[in-house]
């Protein structure tokens, strides 16, 4: 076991450095780069202000040596400093990790304290109502449009019954409020975010769970303990339960890099400062230092929880074997 | 027949039946469009849903009905093409690895597990940022980065059944490899592969509006529903038209397909039946 | 414990949630002059930096416009007046100007303004090393000399007509930035300290900027206590948080701007009338059709005639921006000086355009396009149009501009794409056919970049290729000449030039579409916009909104 822990450790190294090349070579191969997007051709700039722009950037050099530069950077850590501001990538990204987290924490707690046990008890009382009423609500879950959905629920919530805020994370003012204050001009702020982010995620999470628990229930050993004369309450959550939730734990595992994830479109719609705008604006304006650094994290994340998850298998799990 | 279908697998029949809508209005909609959907009356604005416009005008006084039929054949089009991209590739990747194991196994494995590990949507937008956007441009990048779970699906199925007595047996008398995987391997790995692909059109569908929505999609004036999204927006406090027949659109259609792929899989994974409070 | 902290949480809830409470009518009324409220404002782009030697774009020069001063600025009728400087003087020959420093201005650090300030600031600007866009006007001068503490003398090689409204526009302060590396001094550029009328507080990135009014400010003490600007990147959800109330004005003292659609469509509903102003303000932009001059189809002026007579610009103005802008004939807007009012508009004529191709050999083909025999070759006229995707206005334009030119046989295929790409493979490569872009200037009308033939080069502003002596020699002329009436007849003439030339087909001058909560008042609508003076905006007390 040790050594497949070391081994798969040792191959995030390689993954990482080839998602890297990667990274970098789609955003080198795009036309542009950061220094011409700075010009919004506004006729008082100085023409030759693109030319110095570039030097000072290092863009002027061969492609090899600003990956090189970059890779070198990377072995202490250091991320480079974003096109747009000359500020270092990890101030940029650190500055909006803690909306996104806000929002995608929640939006995954939400999802596994609502959506699995919806699918489980869809699962024990398949072909009932509440089978269907959850399938119902996963497929139309699933197939929304989720900026669209965004855009309804920010004109009815927001606007023609004034209930919640639709932009941004706070309200004006209340950095003077005492902190229950400001906790809920937060909560407030969050509800349509999360609602919209949440829903999609809500239907395949629960169908998962269903599928899941249902696979469990047609075993034998299930109806072995019935026979048994078990109750029911011991055969669910003592036999069933347990191994319906070993793929959820994958899942658990799968959805780490979710986390430092954002939509950009709905960030961009709820003003909400998160790591989706930031990424789509990264990629439009060839910044491509803070691209690289959110293609790494987001990489690491994803072998890392790749990595929990398989090893989170084989512990709950003793019939699964690594060597 | 049809009744038998309605009764015993109503996903399928729901499904099918969303689907079929689609497909018809794709292939009529030339003689079916009341107004030429590209035509602009700019007298005729911005006009409310009404007998002679069922679904109102957008902005240059062009039909939206019109529009929105020519729109489903964008929707089919990069639903079906993008699928049966990333299905051929994932098939090919995931057959190999399976079949062949060992270090091709390992390398296609990392070369998947790359992919897993960019985000999709970025990955999307870097390439569409290095290629332009356009329909076939948005067709051959989901197809191309979606291409890892079917390489998961059927390395696990070639995988399972490779050690099965028939393929041995094949493989004693001599059968070439690529016979073999293409004549009793893969038929068998169909089923589910076909239940993702079908939830994949569905997928690949919201791809391609979240895409035209940004304004890397289908370029107007060509009308798909995403970039119909798009256009409305602006006009969301006062002409509400604009943006709810698309939206419906999508989400009917991307409906349809997961309903059909869902019950694809229902009816062809026999562990899914029966042993809950009521079996 | 819980009662009082519910009671908190109730009254910052009626406090915060300001609208539907009130009653709106109050706002309608005037009252008198009170120190205090805030005035929340949105922009669609946050800023890059704040320093304004370093900004190429418009929320770092709209945040700095209230944090610095420059030496002279516009008044209400569009002419220079003091500012930082109270006086100044031109020498005969124009190559000198010497600046009166007003005295006793101090930075919001407390120091005090003089003369030093004036030389670090050019200084500053004409560093190869800073990453200045604005190097280009300070070029001209050859040396900045103190006479005493409050009196600069500015002296320049040439004469320079621009200098006075495009140099020191914002005066730094040497004492904080002097030896410090200007392009990564983050607490500078992310803090910055001028003698503006507002300072600065705090710059949450991607949030929002908070300014604080400037009890010393040398006009007066500004009445709004504090100034926030909030970054909302959706257009439709900018306008929805103002229809809420989460957001006071757009536009008011930023270049933010209803768009059209929302002024025109959306404006009419209790939810804004009983609550907001809105306005209509000239800008000092035009948008315009430009042909690759380099392009065989477009290089005969006839033919570019003919096209530009097939593009009815009334119809554009009306649909694309429902009528908020005025026809342009020319590189400039009808409210400068150099604007040439005898040039007028070559007429929507389809049959004329018609008639015009017909006469340069153009035959109607059988696919519905014209064709012709350019190099031996049988050449259909068709083209591609391009612009830039995100501008709502222009993408508009172009769809309209495409079933235009359909009526005469003209096959124009929009090519929509997004900004980098754009500027990089095209513009700059001068790849393109033609395209719909905007150009946005102030109010001194020196364009020698746009139009002389020396910069047609990479990342030059002479896009379209124009070349034309005589235009050349009065561009040159206009920026060395001061005296404002002979200025103003070049500037005439090279209207004129342009518009025979047709060397690109202007399009329209859109107007800014600002709005404000009814609750400010103070305001004066001038050709500046309305941000004009904020130090005079004010709130009655009975309401204000945001008390702290």
């Amino acid at each position: 076991m040790r050594k497949y822990v070391i081994r798969r450790l040792l191959m995030m190294v390689p993954l990482i450095f080839g998602i890297s090349i990667l990274t970098f070579a789609i955003l080198k191969l795009s036309p542009g780069d950061p220094a011409t997007l700075s010009v919004a051709l506004n006729s008082k700039i100085d023409p030759g202000y693109i030319t110095k722009l570039r030097a000072s950037f290092g863009l002027d050099q061969p492609v090899y040596i600003q990956y090189w530069r970059w890779l070198k950077g990377m072995l202490t850590l250091d991320f480079g400093n974003s096109f747009m501001d000359n500020r270092p990538v990890l101030t940029v990204i650190g500055e909006r990790l803690p909306a996104t987290f806000l929002l995608s924490g929640l939006s995954e707690l939400l999802l596994f304290l609502v959506a699995v046990p919806l699918g489980i008890l869809a699962a024990y009382y398949q072909g009932r109502w509440l089978d269907r009423f959850t399938s119902i609500f996963s497929f139309v879950g699933f197939a929304m449009p989720t900026f669209w959905l965004a855009l309804m629920l920010m004109l009815i919530f927001g606007v023609q019954l004034g209930w919640l805020p639709v932009s941004g994370m706070t309200n004006v003012g209340t950095e003077y409020l005492p902190w229950y204050d400001r906790l809920g001009d937060v909560l407030q702020h969050l509800i349509l975010p999360l609602v919209v982010t949440t829903y999609g995620g809500l239907a395949s999470v629960s169908r998962y769970a269903r599928t899941s628990m249902l696979e469990v229930i047609r075993q034998d050993y299930i109806r072995t303990a019935r026979a048994k004369g078990l109750s029911e309450f011991q055969v669910i959550f003592r036999h069933a339960l347990p191994n319906a939730l070993i793929p959820i734990i994958t899942l658990l595992g799968l959805s780490l890099p979710a986390l430092i994830g954002g939509s950009f479109i709905i960030e961009s719609i709820f003003a909400w400062p998160g790591m989706g705008r930031l990424g789509f604006e990264a990629i439009m304006s060839r910044n491509y230092t803070v691209v690289m650094g959110i293609g790494i994290i987001s990489a690491f994340l994803t072998l890392m929880g790749n990595f929990l998850a398989d090893i989170g298998y084989a512990l709950a799990d003793p019939r699964v074997r690594y060597d | 027949m049809i009744k038998r279908l309605w009764k015993r697998h109503p996903l399928i029949f729901w499904g099918g039946a969303l689907v079929s809508v689609l497909v018809v209005m794709a292939l009529i909609c030339q003689w079916v469009a009341p107004y030429d959907p590209d035509n602009q009356v700019l007298a005729d604005r911005l006009l409310p849903p009404s007998w002679h416009h069922w679904m109102g005008t957008d902005q240059y006084g062009r039909d939206i009905l019109s529009r929105m039929l020519y729109g489903s054949r964008i929707s089919l089009a990069v639903g079906l093409v993008a699928v049966s991209i990333y299905v051929l590739i994932g098939t090919t990747v995931g057959s190999v690895a399976g079949y062949y194991g060992g270090w091709v196994d390992g390398l296609l494995m990392r070369v998947t597990d790359i992919f897993l590990c960019i985000p999709t949507f970025l990955l999307i937008l870097m390439v569409i940022a290095f290629v332009g956007p356009s329909i076939v441009n948005i067709m051959v990048v989901i197809g191309l980065t979606s291409w890892t779970d079917v390489a998961r699906l059927v390395r696990g199925e070639v995988l399972a059944l490779k050690e099965r007595e028939f393929i041995q047996a094949a493989r004693v008398i001599g059968m070439k490899d690529s016979r073999i995987i293409l004549r009793h391997l893969l038929p068998n790995a169909l089923g589910p592969v076909l239940v993702v692909a079908t939830l994949g059109i569905g997928g690949a569908i919201l791809v391609e509006s979240a895409l035209s929505y940004l304004g890397l999609g289908v370029q107007p004036p060509t009308p798909s529903w995403g970039n119909m999204l798009e256009e409305g927006k602006e006009h969301l406090t006062d002409a509400w038209w604009l943006i709810t027949f698309p939206g419906l659109a999508i989400f009917l259609t991307v409906l349809g397909y997961n309903l059909l792929g869902e019950g694809l899989r229902d009816l062809l994974d026999p562990r899914l039946r029966g042993s809950g409070r009521n079996g | 414990m819980i009662r009082q902290s519910l009671l908190a949480l109730a009254l910052t809830s009626i406090l915060l949630s300001g609208c539907g409470k009130v009653d709106p009518k109050i706002y309608a009324q005037d009252g008198p002059v009170t120190d205090g409220d805030t005035l929340i404002e949105s922009s669609i782009g946050d800023a890059k930096t704040l320093n304004p030697a370093l900004v190429d774009e418009n929320t770092g020069g709209d945040i700095d416009g209230l944090v610095f001063n420059g030496l002279l600025r516009y008044n209400e009728k569009m002419e220079l007046e003091p500012c930082l400087a109270e006086k100044w003087k031109v020498s005969k020959d124009g190559k000198t100007i010497t600046y009166y420093l007003r005295k006793g201005v101090k930075f919001h650090d407390g120091v005090e303004m003089t003369a030093e300030d004036v030389v670090f600031t050019w200084k500053v600007y004409t560093d190869p090393t800073v990453n200045t866009p604005y190097g280009a006007d300070y070029q001209y001068i050859k040396n900045v000399e103190i006479m005493d503490p409050y009196t600069v003398k500015v002296i320049y090689k040439k004469a320079f007509a621009p200098a006075l409204t495009n140099t020191f526009t914002s005066i730094l302060p040497k004492h904080i930035l002097e030896g410090k590396d200007i392009n990564h001094d983050d607490e500078f550029n992310r803090s910055p300290i001028g003698t503006g009328p507002y300072k600065f507080v705090e710059w949450k990135s991607a949030q929002q900027i908070v300014l604080e009014a400037n009890p010393d400010y040398w006009e007066g003490k500004p009445h709004i206590h504090r100034f926030v600007l909030r970054i909302i990147p959706d257009q439709s959800s900018e306008f929805l948080s103002l229809l809420k109330g989460e957001v006071d004005a757009m536009g008011a003292w930023t270049s933010g701007t209803l768009t059209p659609e929302q002024y025109a469509r959306q404006t009419d509903t209790p939810k804004f009338t009983d609550y907001y102003n809105k306005y209509e303000i000239d800008q000092f932009e035009y948008v315009y059709l430009g042909w690759n001059l380099g392009n065989p189809l477009f290089a005969d002026v006839k033919v570019r005639k003919a096209l530009t007579m097939a593009i009815d610009r009334q119809a554009i103005i009306q649909n694309v921006v429902y009528g908020l802008g005025s026809v342009c004939t020319g590189p400039f807007v009808p409210q400068s000086w150099a604007y040439n009012k005898d040039v007028k508009p070559l007429p929507f004529d389809i049959e004329g355009a018609k008639a015009i191709l017909k006469q340069d050999g153009w035959k109607m083909g059988k696919d519905g396009v014209l064709h012709k025999f350019l190099h031996g070759k049988d050449t259909p006229f068709r083209f591609k149009l391009y612009t830039n995707q995100g501008n709502v206005s222009r993408e508009r334009i172009v769809t309209i501009v495409q079933q235009q030119l359909k009526q005469i046989g003209v096959d124009c295929q929009p090519q929509i794409m997004e900004w980098t790409t754009l500027l990089n493979e095209y513009i700059n490569k001068r790849k393109y056919d033609a395209m719909v872009l905007g150009w946005q200037f102030g109010p001194e009308p020196d364009c020698y970049l746009s139009w002389h033939s020396s910069q047609m080069g990479e990342h030059q502003y002479n896009m379209v290729g124009y070349k034309n002596k005589t235009v050349d020699s009065l561009l040159v002329q206009g920026r060395e000449t001061l005296d404002p009436k002979k200025r103003a007849a070049i500037y005439h003439r090279i209207h004129k030039l342009l518009a025979e030339d047709v060397a690109a087909t202007f399009l329209y001058v859109p107007e800014s579409l600002p709005a404000v909560h009814k609750r400010f008042k103070g305001l004066e609508v001038n050709r500046n916009g309305i941000g004009w003076h904020p130090e005079k905006w004010y709130v009655p007390a009975d309401q204000q909104k945001y008390k702290q």
